[in-house]
């Protein structure tokens, strides 16, 4: 081995205890050093090294699909990292047990595996080995200061091996620098990250940002807009029962409006008590006919604003240590799972009391909302008649628009009495005004429009496009949702889909077909099927791999008569009068028979010896019996001969 | 198709590789690489500890860094290079470095900086499509990892140098093997020494740059029986490594202008009333002519260059000690070089064929002209042809029928038309040894 005694061991347990997975680890550790003490070697052949490369290849992508299956995108992604060394292993106990010094690039790369031996690359394993355990132990994440010490302590133990003879004084100094340096510089990096999220940058980013979550007291008219940009599906909507899934489905509800941003008043959470089952929460009775809706979506490090429908009394399977509930019905979860599959119980009447800031018109808009409600004649209508009147004033004299970030936060002025265009934010926001103008209460409300079913999944599909803002008006002594946005609204924003993205949409589909459902008490069918065609899949290509590999063991300092051991002919000593001749100018040509290449050497006196010497090399070469003892002796004096008396050219 | 944006893409790579390739040792590419890898999954420092590594590796990497500008004076390197070497084989010289300051130097290594390594953009054109994989051929690696290859081929690894305490020297061998004919350069000598980390070379030394004639490759070739008498050589005393009164007397003549006046007969001249002269064996030896065809269109420079190797072998195998042998080619205009009997050695031949190049522009009747005017003086003549069309027929037979019986050899890619029926060999680019070995 390479590297020092037990330096791959320790790094191996300091791998082990960050991840803690030292039993492993210390069996990986033991196997890799047992080798010193074992004279035993494997022969083992650029192509072996291959097949273990595939294998491990093999591997890897099964540990991405368990990694995937079983936790959310970012912890699969820390998982495998740690679970690299793992990978590895094999290649790395393999070049150990070989006694080779270095291994085949082509092991790794499909494309060197064309090229002819001489060109191909050669790699010690060793070094890299040793450096994929010291970075895949801190995908761990444990925040200790054992993490640094133990690369430092690897590290210098490391670079001490490869020393350069030379004064101790400077390798000191500068590897004592380098701790201190590494240590200030690694927090600093902490430091500047903490900096730069602060100031509300992120450095990694969903591709459908779960919507209100970083605005559940607060939105600006357009945010919702801009999250209609994304075609990613949100969310995914089933109906157990089968009947129609809830038209909409609410994240939060803004009260307070001003300068063009909604804000929640008083808006703080309540928790909410946890029901009889695991993961339910009780928001209010059950409903006389209540419906089921079942709904997969994604927390992002498990917290984040529930989308359920108005009305919900209850949230089933959704396992977390919190759930809050606003007055305005929001609700949160706290340390709840990277991705759920919970089920919301609705069609509850929601009662809860208006209250002034429900009918407050901002001075800036009071008197274009009044002209608008007298114009609309508003005021001498019943709630209901009001809303209805609305809906038909916005569905006949108003037109929708996608989203567009030029037009900015145009002035509700200019959307009623002007363009008479825009989109979803506009209706609400006007729609609101509007009813409170005519002493409806009203809220605002952000959410999704559940619109698009999916062949494919059987399911409704809920993207980014489907965001949705409507107002929620007090009718009847409840609160009733009222979408004044002009229908077929979906359609217009779905027509900025991309060509691919049925491409997108069966990929996320797979996707979730993998992942593990952590509603059920199992696995799903189509889960289990489709991981044992993987895993199928894969035990057929280990099984491929690995035919026709045997090592063959050989013990160091072996007899050249063990009968089981086929001599290969390369030590013959009649290449070392080939390459004198190829000195003086008369070599083989590449591929060039030998005989021929004697014949071409033309006549000259030793023509005869080289000659024999030839046809005791060809048999010593060739031939499975090998060459006797006095012929094998013939052959090694014969060539020294010949060299000693160096035959002229 | 010009392929222009790969290509400088993989310049750019190769150059950032040229550069930092002979800088880091083992531990420093693997710290470099552990780096990398640390800051990729510690990019996010409150998901992973990998950040922590990623600082560390970068910190030791930066102070040896620093190293990179340390000097150590007294320090001195040099080549000692033989006068030739030969395309295809191993050339190995001395490099003596010497060690004059006070601080020993340890755990150091020289070797040569390749001339050039990055291939042109007319280079990499040239090569064409290629590559073992799809990837390679998408990406433009399969045109210029093969040129690039042959770059680098020549030029050996470095070599470890013992340990020089200070005031002392120390000579290691280099070895490489030029891979064409022609004046190969030596950039640049350098002696490298590991800093005090071990992770990067630094600069200790260096040899400023040469350059070294390399003979073309040559081949092993039968004896050819050259037919050819021995003739009269005008001047061929003085041409003759006798030395005294050695010479044999063979018969009388008439005098020629040039010839020496105690070589003149006066019996005879008395007799006769006109100048008679002495005529010596010495003067009567066999002279060869090696006539090379540099005719061609440069579009396989592979053919031309294995033709200078034939000539060159037949040049080192003609040359006998009461021979002479004429070299003819036409470069930028007809050359003749001898050798043999003390006018010149076949150095002087493989060093013009070492600088022979093609001529594109010219045709086949200017080295006809060359040959035939010296033809009275010829025994016999070696062709050595990149084709065998109708000039160059035409040329074998007007020496057939100068009574010099020509021998041809054709080196070309396809068999060349009615040269059998001539007596011409055919000899193929890449299988050159064994159609000689059938001659």
């Amino acid at each position: 081995m390479s590297t020092p005694p037990l330096l791959l061991g320790a790094a191996l347990l300091f791998w082990g205890l960050q991840t803690g997975l030292w039993p492993a680890a210390l069996a990986l550790g033991g196997a890799l050093e047992g080798s010193r003490l074992v004279r035993r070697r494997w022969d083992l052949q650029p192509s072996h090294f291959e097949n273990l490369a595939d294998l491990s290849a093999l591997g890897f992508a099964a540990a991405v699909v368990y990694a995937y299956a079983t936790r959310e995108a970012a912890a699969a992604v820390m998982a495998l990292f740690a679970w690299l060394p793992f990978v590895l292993f094999p290649l790395a106990v393999a070049q150990v047990y070989s006694g080779r010094p270095v291994v085949d690039l082509a092991a790794f790369f499909l494309s060197m595996r064309r090229r002819p031996q001489a060109e191909r690359a050669r790699v010690d394993l060793l070094g890299p080995y040793l450096l994929v355990l010291v970075v895949s132990a801190g995908a761990a994440n444990l925040r200790t200061p054992a993490y640094f010490a133990g690369v430092c302590l690897l590290g210098l133990v490391a670079l001490w091996g490869v020393r350069p003879r030379g004064p101790l004084p400077a390798w000191a100094l500068r590897a004592a620098a380098a701790v201190l340096l590494g240590a200030a510089g690694h927090a600093g990096l902490y430091r500047l990250q903490g900096l730069l999220l602060t100031e509300g940058a992120r450095l990694l980013v969903d591709a459908a940002p779960p919507p209100g979550e970083a605005r559940r007291s607060r939105t600006a008219v357009g945010q919702v807009g801009a999250i209609q940009r994304s075609a990613a599906i949100a969310l995914r909507v089933e109906v157990p029962d089968g009947g129609p899934p809830p038209a909409l489905l609410r994240d939060a509800a803004y009260d307070e409006y001003r300068d063009g941003e909604w804000r929640a008043k008083d808006s703080d959470f309540s928790p909410v008590p946890p029901g009889t089952s695991e993961g339910s929460w009780r928001l209010s009775g059950e409903p006389r006919a209540a419906r089921r809706v079942l709904v997969r979506a994604a927390f992002a490090r498990g917290r984040g604003l529930v989308a359920a429908p108005p009305g919900t009394a209850a949230i089933e399977r959704l396992p977390a240590a919190e759930v809050g509930l606003s007055r305005f019905g929001t609700l949160r979860v706290l340390e709840g799972p990277g991705r759920a599959v919970y089920r919301a119980v609705y069609g509850a009447p929601e009662a809860d009391a208006p209250r002034p800031s429900d009918l407050a018109v901002p001075a800036a808009e009071s008197a274009l909302m009044a002209r608008t409600a007298a114009r609309l004649g508003l005021a001498g209508m019943s709630p209901a008649q009001g809303a209805a009147r609305l809906k038909r004033f916005f569905q006949e004299e108003f037109r929708y628009t996608t989203y567009l970030e030029a037009a900015g936060r145009a002035p509700l002025e200019g959307f009623l009495e002007r363009t008479r265009s825009g989109h979803c934010e506009y209706f609400a926001t006007a729609t609101v005004l509007l009813l409170r103008a005519a002493g409806v209460p009203a809220r605002y409300t952000v959410g999704w429009s559940v619109q698009e079913f999916s062949p494919l999944e059987r399911r409704w599909l809920v993207r980014g496009r489907h965001a949705h803002a409507w107002a929620a008006a007090y009718i009847d002594g409840a609160w009733r949702p009222v979408d004044t946005t002009p229908s077929g609204w979906a359609e217009l924003e779905n027509a900025g889909n991309p060509v691919w993205q049925p491409l997108a949409d069966a990929a996320s589909w797979l996707r979730e077909a993998l992942t593990a459902d952590p509603a059920d008490d199992g696995p799903s069918p189509r889960r289990r099927v489709l991981l044992a065609l993987l895993g199928a899949g894969g035990l057929w290509l280990a099984w491929r791999l690995g035919r026709g590999w045997k090592a063959a063991a050989r013990k160091d300092g072996s007899s050249p008569a063990a009968p089981a051991a086929v001599p290969s002919g390369g030590d013959s000593e009649f290449y070392a009068v080939e390459r004198a001749l190829a000195g003086a100018g008369r070599g083989r040509e590449a591929c060039q028979p030998m005989a021929e290449w004697l014949r071409g050497l033309g006549e000259r006196p030793d023509a005869g010896e080289l000659r024999r010497l030839l046809a005791l090399h060809n048999r010593y070469r060739f031939d499975p019996r090998g060459l006797p003892g006095t012929e094998r002796e013939a052959l090694r004096e014969g060539a020294a001969r010949w060299l000693a008396g160096r035959g002229a050219p | 198709m010009r392929a222009a944006p790969l290509y400088r893409g993989l310049r750019l790579t190769g150059s950032v590789i040229d550069w930092a390739g002979p800088r880091l040792t083992g531990a420093g590419l693997l710290a470099l690489g552990g780096a990398a890898a640390a800051a990729v999954l510690g990019v996010d420092t409150t998901q992973s500890m990998a950040y922590q590594a990623f600082t560390f590796l970068t910190a030791l990497l930066l102070l040896a860094a620093l190293g990179l500008f340390e000097r150590q004076a007294g320090l001195s390197a040099r080549r000692l290079l033989p006068r030739f070497a030969a395309a295809g084989q191993p050339l190995r010289y001395a490099v003596r470095v010497k060690n004059a300051g006070a601080l020993p130097l340890l755990g150091a290594r020289v070797g040569e900086v390749p001339a050039r390594a990055l291939p042109t953009l007319e280079e990499y054109d040239a090569q064409g499509p290629s590559g073992r994989s799809w990837f390679e051929r998408l990406s433009g690696y399969g045109r210029w990892e093969p040129v690039r290859r042959r770059l680098l081929a020549a030029w050996g690894a470095p070599v470890p140098l013992p340990d020089l305490p200070p005031g002392s020297e120390a000579e290691v061998a280099l070895e490489l093997t030029p891979s064409a004919r022609g004046r190969l350069r030596f950039k640049e000598l350098l002696v490298r020494a590991p800093e005090p980390l071990g992770l990067l070379w630094r600069r200790a030394a260096a040899a400023p740059a040469e350059s070294l004639l390399v003979l073309p490759r040559r081949y092993p070739v039968p004896r050819l029986a050259l037919p050819g008498k021995r003739r009269y050589q005008a001047g061929g005393v003085a041409l003759s490594s006798s030395v005294g009164e050695s010479e044999e007397f063979v018969a009388l003549r008439d005098y020629r202008p040039g010839d020496p006046l105690r070589r003149v007969h006066w019996k005879s001249w008395a007799k006769r009333g006109e100048p008679v002269v002495k005529e010596f064996q010495d003067e009567h030896f066999v002279r060869h002519a090696l006539a090379l065809d540099t005719f061609a269109s440069g579009s396989d420079p592979e053919c031309f260059e294995e033709a200078v190797s034939v000539a060159a072998s037949f040049a080192c195998t003609l040359l006998t000690q009461d021979s002479l042998l004429d070299l003819l080619f036409v470069a930028d205009r007809a050359y003749c070089l001898s050798a043999g009997r003390g006018v010149g050695g076949v150095e002087g031949l493989l060093e013009a064929l070492a600088c022979a190049v093609t001529r594109p522009d010219s045709s086949v009747a200017v080295l006809e002209d060359s040959i035939v005017g010296r033809s009275a003086a010829l025994s016999g003549c070696l062709l050595v042809l990149l084709g065998y069309d109708a000039p160059r027929r035409a040329l074998v037979r007007r020496l057939r029928s100068l009574g010099l019986a020509p021998r041809a050899l054709v080196v070309s890619r396809t068999e060349p038309a009615g040269a059998a029926a001539d007596g011409a060999a055919w000899l193929r680019p890449g299988r050159i040894a064994e159609d000689l070995a059938r001659l």
